[in-house]
């Protein structure tokens, strides 16, 4: 159960990724309101086809009580997703690629503050819970068909859910790859390459930007529809916070950027790296001792370390004086690590985020084309 | 009452005058914006703290004399925090100099959240202040309450763009600086240090917004997330101000900080005046429905079809949206009170919680007006430009009408 839990997060991500992945993989704009996107798309689906809530004594219940199918709840989550991205993209993408970010990392600020505090609507952070799963669809078409009722279990409803988010990848992925070929994927890669260029040929850069925009904005929301599916509740205090948004984008960097392997890739490997070390959570206890070993030990071995890569660059070694260096480095890294897990304060939730950031960083350090690099894309002619 | 809105709109806006010189400084000299920023508060914040702590266990002080510990507190901060920013710049950021704004934008995301989960980890989640004893607002006149922390927020937020501008303006690194946010080639042609401007440019930057973490400590609760809470208002002071300009971020910052005060005050004040919404409402969809078609009338006459599409689709729900109104409330008699019902089931029970859309709004208002903000690149006396294209307005307004009725007109000149 557990691995298809990480599964299916993985593959929510991963629709995500492909989204950021035309946005700024193709098209270089760049978007760091990705959890605002995800977020409208939650809550709209949320709102079209939860069961009616209406305020009980100490809960303030929230808009709903459509009760729509499923299929049409995800439409309504792609459509005010990608409205959202439009009206975003209006004044912003006309000018720098700094301003969209700075534009999208405000909406998405305001939207997490909407969502907790529009209490009649959202429910603010009492939450939108009883969200439907795609198996609604599918039993009450059963019911329909045979007139029998059917009781859909936990296990099968997960089975049913990972189907949809496959199925979703698969049509998301094959969608992508087919326009990035065509010639407005070619458009959209000039407009990356060079803007200008590609409006002295002639082409409306300004259209191509917003039809990617939001075409990049409506995948978003469709994976922040596939998040209520998964989760079952929607609510803005944990999720749809900036850490998302931060998460989709080192999908897309370690993946590659302009790499639609690469976003399904990233999404896989990111989330498995994150969801499996919470397995180590369990045998913190242990760690206590270890770290009051670990600690002077990696201490002396980074001193050691930097000494060598001293002696080295005193030699004229340079490759190995900068072997030495990373490897200090690493000691330094587990040696802070071990340290904080004296703190008080101890988290293991922080030092993963610490973690996946310093990847970031380093990966822009070193390797700015991430795992995979772009893929070469030929077009074929006619 | 608009007078302590205001006043209080001074006091935010001038911690986020702090944040925003430097976060103005290193996006004009380094060229990406620097998403850290927030959290270089936060940690300028929190060395405080610590210091703070440290030094009241050393020396015993009286409880009226604690401001003295957390003034030498602030100044290790700054110290520390200016220092850290020398660190990032020669272990991040330098090796991706010269290239797009991409990858340091990136890195810094990355640093942000470095930053941020490393302070909970270290300092746990938890409010915290600077254990200053509590104080009773001094009343001043037109009934003006400051409280003593008020007071030395203003002040120090003074001094410290005081001597910003004393650096800036009379010693040569100051001039090498603003020539570097100017034009960078140009700079460096002319023998200017830039690598030297660069490290200054890091050290004021953290250095002030070390202070700001303090004041803002001072004026509201240190706590983790305190410093990005923040980060929005002061993008939109450097981009209301223009990127890479000190002064305008001055400016910036301070019109923010008293439009956020001001403006949700006015908003709880809505709640009153509930029979008067319907009408108001009436007026601002008519005027807004008129206002877009008349900006897509002379868009069209520029030639610029695809924004004047835009504009003529929301001309146009405006005005549906007006005529529904009118047509509800004229003919209908709905009850006044019930629209209000719709306006507040929208979410805006709590005004308060939405100060930050304030400076949100402003921001985007900018991009689309005035996307080189009220200074420009340069520090150059643009407010003079901007009040010559003021008092050029009503001409150019009479030129493009006339064009409109008769292009020739202009088009022989």
């Amino acid at each position: 159960m557990f691995v298809i839990s990480v599964f299916l997060i993985s593959g929510i991500w991963a629709v995500a990724a492909l989204g950021l992945n035309l946005q700024w993989g193709y098209t270089g704009l760049f978007n760091i309101g990705v959890a605002a996107f995800m977020g409208i798309g939650a809550y709209t689906f949320a709102i079209l086809t939860t069961p009616d809530a209406p305020p009980t004594g100490a809960l303030p219940g929230h808009l709903g009580g459509f009760g729509l199918p499923v299929w049409a709840g995800v439409l309504g989550a792609m459509a005010l997703a990608g409205f959202i991205g439009f009206l975003i993209a209006l004044p912003t993408l006309r000018l720098r690629a700094d301003y969209l970010a700075i534009a999208t990392l405000g909406l998405a600020e305001i939207m997490r503050l909407y969502w907790l505090n529009a209490l009649t609507i959202t429910g603010g952070p009492f939450s939108i819970s009883r969200v439907p799963r795609p198996d609604a669809d599918i039993s009450s078409l059963w019911v329909f068909l045979t007139g029998q009722p059917v009781v859909v279990g936990p296990n099968l409803s997960a089975a049913i859910l990972l189907t949809v988010v496959v199925l979703s990848i698969v049509v998301v992925y094959f969608v992508f790859e087919r326009s990035v070929r065509s010639p407005w994927g070619r458009v959209l890669k000039s407009i990356r390459e060079d803007e200008d260029a590609a409006q002295a040929l002639g082409k409306n850069t300004f259209r191509y930007k917003m039809q990617a925009f939001v075409l990049g904005a409506m995948v978003m929301g469709v994976a922040g529809a596939l998040l209520a599916n998964f989760f079952r509740v929607v609510e803005a205090g944990t999720t749809f916070v900036p850490t998302d948004t931060f998460f989709v984008w080192i999908i897309v960097i370690v993946g590659g950027s302009g790499n639609h392997k690469g976003a399904i890739l990233g999404a896989f490997l990111i989330v498995g790296i994150f969801e499996f070390s919470r397995l180590l959570t369990a045998s913190l206890p242990g760690f206590l001792e270890s770290s009051l070993v670990f600690t002077p030990v990696l201490g002396i071995l980074a001193a050691v370390a930097f000494g060598l890569s001293f002696v080295d660059t005193r030699r004229g070694r340079p490759g190995r004086a900068r072997l030495f260096l990373i490897t200090g480095g690493a000691c330094v890294a587990l040696m802070l690590v071990f340290l904080s897990i004296l703190s008080p304060n101890f988290n293991f939730a922080f030092i993963r985020l610490i973690g996946v950031g310093s990847i970031l960083i380093l990966l822009m350090m070193y390797r700015p084309q991430g795992l995979l690099g772009e893929e070469r894309k030929i077009s074929r002619m006619g | 009452m608009v007078l302590q809105n205001i006043v209080d709109g001074l006091i935010v806006g001038s911690i986020l005058v702090l944040g925003a010189i430097g976060l103005t400084l290193i996006y004009g000299i380094r060229r990406f914006p620097f998403f850290a920023h927030g959290e270089i508060i936060t940690l300028g914040a929190y060395i405080a703290l610590v210091f703070n702590g440290a030094f009241l266990t050393v020396i015993a002080l009286p409880p009226e004399q604690l401001w003295l510990a957390l003034l030498l507190a602030t100044a290790v901060s700054m110290t520390l925090t200016a220092l850290f920013g020398i660190f990032l710049e020669i272990s991040i950021f330098k090796r991706m100099h010269g290239e797009s704004l991409v990858r340091p934008l990136i890195a810094s995301i990355g640093l942000a959240f470095v930053l941020q989960n490393g302070i909970r980890l270290i300092f746990g989640t938890s409010l915290r202040n600077y254990g200053l004893p509590a104080q009773i607002a001094r009343v001043l006149p037109f009934g003006i309450r400051l409280t003593d922390n008020a007071i030395a927020i203003l002040l120090s937020a003074f001094v410290l763009v005081l001597g910003v501008h004393i650096i800036l303006k009379y010693t040569t690194l100051g001039k090498a600086m603003r020539a570097t946010a100017d034009n960078w080639d140009l700079a460096r042609v002319t023998g200017i240090d830039v690598q030297r401007v660069i490290y200054a440019t890091w050290v004021m930057g953290a250095g002030l917004a070390a202070a700001a973490g303090v004041l803002l400590g001072l004026w509201t609760i240190i706590r983790p997330l305190m410093g990005f809470t923040q980060l929005l208002p002061i993008f939109a002071a450097v981009i209301l101000g223009g990127i890479g300009s000190p002064y305008g971020a001055m400016a910036g910052g301070l019109l923010i900080g008293v439009a956020q005060e001001v403006s949700v005050p006015f908003l709880f004040s809505l709640a009153e005046y509930k029979v008067a919404l319907l009408p108001v409402a009436l007026l601002l969809a008519t005027l807004a429905g008129v206002a877009f078609l008349g900006w897509y009338l002379l868009r069209s006459i520029r030639d610029r079809r695809s924004l004047a599409r835009v504009s003529l689709v929301f001309g146009g729900v405006f005005a549906v949206l007006a005529a529904l109104l009118l047509v509800s409330f004229a003919f209908f008699q709905v009850d006044p009170n019930a629209p209000v019902a719709v306006f507040f089931e929208l979410g805006l029970q709590q005004p308060a919680a939405f100060k930050p859309a304030i400076p949100f709004m402003i921001l985007v208002l900018v991009l689309l007006l005035l996307p080189g903000g009220l200074v420009g690149l340069s520090d150059k006396p643009r407010f003079k430009v901007f009040i010559k294209v003021l008092s050029n307005l009503p001409k150019k307004a009479v030129a493009t009408s006339r064009s409109f009725i008769g292009r020739k007109m202009t088009r022989s000149k």
